[in-house]
């Protein structure tokens, strides 16, 4: 499958990947409005980790056997058979944060959204063509492409 | 070929993914002794505070059997195995026959023995029908005891106190789940629940009850004391539902039926996942995950199921605990990391051995916990990276590049 | 340095609170830490006084919600003494140095190129379509073996002619004094397009011998990275004996930007300062520069051909003569507005003459003497758009190099610190959580796109003209015209002012 990867050689730390993300998952979709009104700043589901002058953009790895999935008490994470997207359905969520525990990467937060719990992670912009923080990356240091056949 | 999954939860409904990984034509039964779709079994606790409604309780909507062509048998149980004849026998006296067969019945609440304890005046707190029965009686103002303070007893609590139910906990052991929290801990969270509210006795147990005329319960416990209230949950733990292998030439019950590892049984065809399985911690990871590769290896596969160190996460009147491993070793051999912060009820602690993650505690700040899940399992040595383990910004990145370079790659 | 500086800060960093969003990417970007973020308070300040106003904070952040406005005069306005008089003497004042700049010459000399016109055909002669007709850029540079005869050349020491694409070439940048990132778009760019870069005089990176057919290897005085392999990797190889912003002086790296790559491509210890000399130490005369010339065709057995770089000074037109009588094949010449990394801001301001007279007066005497043809004309220094490459190929040159025009494309701000190693945009800059931010694909493709726009535009300027191609319009001085010059100048130039008919 399509994937989101980092090259770090690139990354340069800007971080502007977690604002688009928070603007892409935001109800407004728009920059003013996410920070502003619906409050969303830190929220992004991808974290741009610093081991300066390195950083890099770690997010969710659609794992084929997905821990956060195996281990959600609710069934709200999932791994769509046809696309391979590991996502959250997000109202089913309660908050336990076992796919915390589970996700290797740390690619999962706790997070929150009028007031019901929302596990931060990537979904790859599932409706859109091409994920968010690759569409506004500065650098192309975040590319979204198939590296694996079957992965 | 025709695959029998004796069991509804989270083991079985991942077997049944499983299977359809390998073979899109045969036929799947599942036999569920409860009346209700699979759900994931820790949803009870959200249940009753209404946090989660009946319509969310399905652990895979209905679609998911339909998509996989699988019978539900509601409200059967399997009484009977023959394996001479690869037939499971129902409590309807239908008997199925199956080429592969999953045992993936879970596990019981353990009721102790307790003087003038009987079926009317205590509740157990593990499935849809408990809490169904409990609603009914957790009405704000009312006093309930709950026996165990572990996971169990800990989510019971908290779904009644949400329900304003005042509650008290009775712990055996010196601390509030104590496979999982070293003393500090412990008492950092009997302070916690303290403040919250709730009556904590540790180091006591029940040991008579009884029933008064104005309804409500009279508790003795071993230090003497005496309780009253209108609610006794017992959540002790969980005894692994086995009976339907019993006395097979060829199976191995020890706690639990014991699985190689391939998660057979040593009947031909039959296979077990969950908290049927010996020796399996009772956790729903652990469950999905052997579930999977249950269904997989019915279907044909061959996966090993390597054993998985327990992993838990558990929230409850706000606070946000995850354990793993052995996470409350000390001593010799041992080395701790910790991270203390009683204002914030903050809490992190790593336990390494022959300098390799061998359990983790962290309590209210657990960003990236997956990460620490992974060395442990993994068993990487944290040598060159021991500083930066509890370091606020602990990440990938602190790993050697070798190891984040590929993680990155997936 | 005193506690208080008498003079105010250039810049004023304002930020509309309205509009940021608080992500710090400006905190994270400013080369200069004039950005910073409180997290006790979560405020984001700004330090005026550190402001370059190299615009990457404005450029990256994504609320639009910065802008830098430069400061009112720090005095009561004054013709003679203009802010930048009375800024460089205080902070002389304040630290007794000499002053230092980086890219070019930013004081308000006559732009010749400003004042010349190009001709178009009308009626009596056709003009091209070079959409619809073949229209040809390559340029061979090298020189023109004489005469031309029959027989097998007896002559053996003649080098091969060089084709490029396009009469434009990266101009000489040496890595050191720019980035891996940023000498790796320009050497990606050249092969890409099919001209040369140049390696300036640090050297070829081990990891980029790919791109050593594109580039012009330089061997300036402090000989950094020079060896065999180097000379023959190269496809021409350039004695710089002098760069336009800083005529007659040498260069300095310092140390610091001497990193462990930069070392190992120079060939000098880690950190210490890489300094090049003001001249040659063997080269004291025309002689003496033949020798080197010669020593250089030997060592590579007449395969590439030699360049000699020079700046534009007063006696150009007769060291021209020299060179090419020394043997090069190449002449290159340095404006004064060429650029630098880092020049003692009154050389570059003060020294050296505009590359438009340079050209013609070179091209000029080259013709005199019959020795046009031993030599490629290359001009150099300050060359901002396709027309000003135009009207130097009719004033006599070959072809040209670019450089800040290259960086401008890769995103320089022309902020002029490029000596301070921070550079906020990647360019000049050997720290590694800088250089990073460009990207060479990027840095690359930009580069080209520069290149064709150009080029496109070149095509369309001869079509006008009637010419088809580039080696047509070289010193045909007629199709320019001067406006507003004075009749020295338009001699200098070889040009009839506009209005004059042929």
């Amino acid at each position: 499958m399509k994937k989101v990867y980092a090259r770090p050689a690139y990354c340069m730390n800007c971080h502007l990947c977690e604002v688009n993300c928070i603007v892409a998952h935001s109800r407004s979709r728009d920059l003013f409005r996410a920070y502003k009104r619906e409050n969303l700043r830190g929220t992004a589901r991808v974290i741009v980790e610093e081991r300066l002058p390195l950083s890099v953009a770690v997010q969710c790895r659609h794992c084929d056997d997905p821990r956060c999935v195996a281990g959600c008490i609710s069934g709200a994470m999932v791994k769509d058979p046809e696309t391979g997207i590991v996502y959250c359905q997000e109202d089913k969520c309660v908050g336990c944060w076992t796919c915390v525990a589970g996700c290797p990467y740390g690619a999962i937060r706790p997070g929150e959204k009028n007031g019901r719990p929302v596990p931060l992670k990537c979904d790859l912009c599932r409706e859109a063509d091409e994920p968010a923080c690759v569409a506004g990356c500065p650098n192309r240091a975040l590319v979204f492409e198939e590296r694996r056949a079957g992965a | 070929m025709n695959y029998v999954i004796i069991g509804n939860s989270v083991a079985a409904v991942n077997a049944v993914a499983g299977i359809r990984e390998y073979d899109r034509e045969g036929s799947i039964t599942i036999v569920s002794a409860e009346n209700y779709y699979a759900y994931g079994r820790p949803l009870i606790s959200y249940w009753l505070e209404k946090r989660v409604q009946d319509q969310d309780m399905p652990y895979r909507p209905q679609e998911f059997y339909e998509k996989n062509c699988v019978r539900v048998l509601l409200g059967r149980r399997a009484v009977k195995l023959d394996p001479e004849v690869r037939q499971v026998h129902l409590d309807n006296g239908e008997k199925l026959p199956y080429d592969r067969l999953l045992l993936a019945t879970g596990g019981r609440p353990f009721v102790p023995p307790i003087a003038g304890l009987t079926a009317a005046n205590y509740f157990t707190f593990i499935n849809y029908d408990d809490v169904r029965r409990l609603e009914a009686f957790a009405i704000p103002g009312r006093e309930a005891v709950i026996l165990g303070a572990g996971p169990t007893g800990l989510k019971a609590m908290e779904s009644l106190v949400q329900r304003g139910v005042k509650v008290t906990l009775v712990e055996l052991a010196d601390r509030i789940w104590a496979p999982a929290l070293d003393p500090e801990a412990g008492a950092l969270i009997a302070g916690f629940l303290q403040d919250n509210g709730i009556s904590l006795y540790l180091n006591d147990t029940l040991t008579g009850i009884r029933q008064e005329d104005d309804g409500h319960l009279h508790m003795e416990l071993k230090s003497g004391r005496e309780l009253k209230a209108d609610i006794l949950v017992i959540a002790i733990g969980v005894r692994p539902n086995v009976e339907l292998l019993e006395g097979l030439p060829g199976v191995t019950i020890n706690r639990g039926v014991v699985v190689g590892p391939d998660l057979s049984t040593g009947l031909p065809g039959v296979y077990a996942a969950g908290d049927v399985v010996d020796g399996n911690p009772p956790l729903l990871p652990h469950a999905a995950i052997q579930g999977k590769i249950a269904g997989r290896n019915m279907a044909g596969a061959q996966e090993t199921y390597l054993p998985l160190p327990p992993y838990n996460a558990l929230g409850f009147l706000g606070l946000h605990i995850i354990s793993m491993g052995n996470s409350v070793a000390t001593g010799e051999g041992y080395e701790l990391l910790t991270e203390v912060d009683p204002a914030t009820l903050v809490y992190r602690k790593l336990v390494l051995k022959d300098n390799r993650l061998s359990g983790a505690l962290l309590i209210n700040k657990i960003d990236r916990a997956g990460i620490y899940r992974q060395l442990l399992e993994e068993g990487i040595e944290v040598t060159s990276f021991k500083d930066a383990l509890l370091r606020p910004d602990f990440g990938l990145l602190s790993l050697p590049e070798t190891i984040w370079k590929q993680k990155l790659a997936e | 340095m005193p506690s208080l500086s008498l003079m105010p800060p250039e810049f004023s960093v304002v930020r509309d609170d309205n509009k940021c969003i608080k992500c710090l990417a400006c905190v994270r970007q400013c080369g200069f830490d004039a950005q910073q973020y409180d997290a006790e308070d979560d405020r984001l300040y700004a330090i005026d006084a550190n402001c370059v106003n190299c615009q990457r904070c404005v450029s990256i952040c994504p609320a639009g919600a910065l802008t830098i406005y430069k400061n009112p005069p720090p005095m009561r306005p004054n013709a003679h003494w203009t802010e930048g008089h009375l800024r460089n003497i205080v902070k002389q004042a304040e630290t007794g140095g000499v002053l230092l700049t980086g890219m070019g010459n930013d004081q308000p000399f006559p732009p010749y190129f400003d004042r010349l016109l190009l001709n178009a055909s009308q009626v009596t002669n056709p003009s091209i379509d070079p959409l619809r007709e073949p229209m040809e850029l390559r340029t061979y540079l090298g020189s023109r073996a004489e005469p031309v005869s029959r027989e097998e050349s007896k002559d053996k020491t003649s080098t091969p002619l060089v084709p490029i694409e396009t009469p434009i070439m990266f101009s000489a940048m040496s890595y050191g004094s720019i980035s891996h990132e940023a000498f790796e778009s320009l050497a990606r760019a050249a092969k890409a397009f099919g001209t040369l870069f140049n390696t300036g005089e640090g050297g070829l990176p081990g990891d980029l011998y790919e791109y050593a057919d594109h580039a012009v290897v330089q061997v300036a005085s402090g000989r950094f990275g020079v060896h065999a392999d180097y000379l023959n990797a190269g496809r021409v190889i350039e004695i710089k004996i002098g760069q336009g912003a800083k005529p007659g002086i040498g260069g300095h790296l310092p140390g610091e930007k001497i990193t462990a790559p930069v070392a190992e491509t120079r060939m000098i210890p880690e950190g210490t300062d890489a300094l090049s000399p003001a001249p040659h130490h063997d080269i004291y005369s025309i002689e003496d520069l033949k020798q080197l010339i010669f020593t250089l065709k030997e060592a590579t057995r007449y395969q590439k051909p030699v360049s000699v770089k020079i700046s534009a000074v007063h006696n150009v037109a007769a060291i021209a003569s020299g060179i090419a009588r020394a043997g090069a094949d190449i002449i290159a010449i340095d404006g004064f507005r060429g650029g630098t990394g880092a020049a003692p801001t009154m050389i570059r301001d003060h020294v050296g003459i505009p590359i438009e007279l340079a050209i013609a007066a070179v091209d000029q005497r080259l013709r005199e003497e019959g020795i046009r043809n031993r030599v490629s004309l290359v001009a150099a220094g300050g060359f901002r758009s396709s027309a000003d490459v135009v009207k130097a190929i009719a004033l006599g040159a070959d072809a040209v190099y670019i450089a800040t025009a290259a960086l401008i494309a890769l995103g320089c701000h022309l902020c002029q610190k490029c000596y301070t190693g921070k550079c906020s945009w990647g360019i000049a800059t050997q720290d590694p959580y800088r250089s990073r931010r460009l990207n060479p694909e990027i840095g690359a493709e930009r580069l080209y796109n520069l290149l064709r726009g150009w080029s496109h535009e070149i095509k369309e300027m001869l079509g006008g003209m009637g010419i088809n191609s580039i080696e047509s319009l070289r010193g045909n001085r007629l199709h320019l015209r001067g406006v507003g010059l004075n009749e020295v100048e338009l001699k200098l130039l070889g040009v009839k002012h506009a209005g004059e008919a042929m």
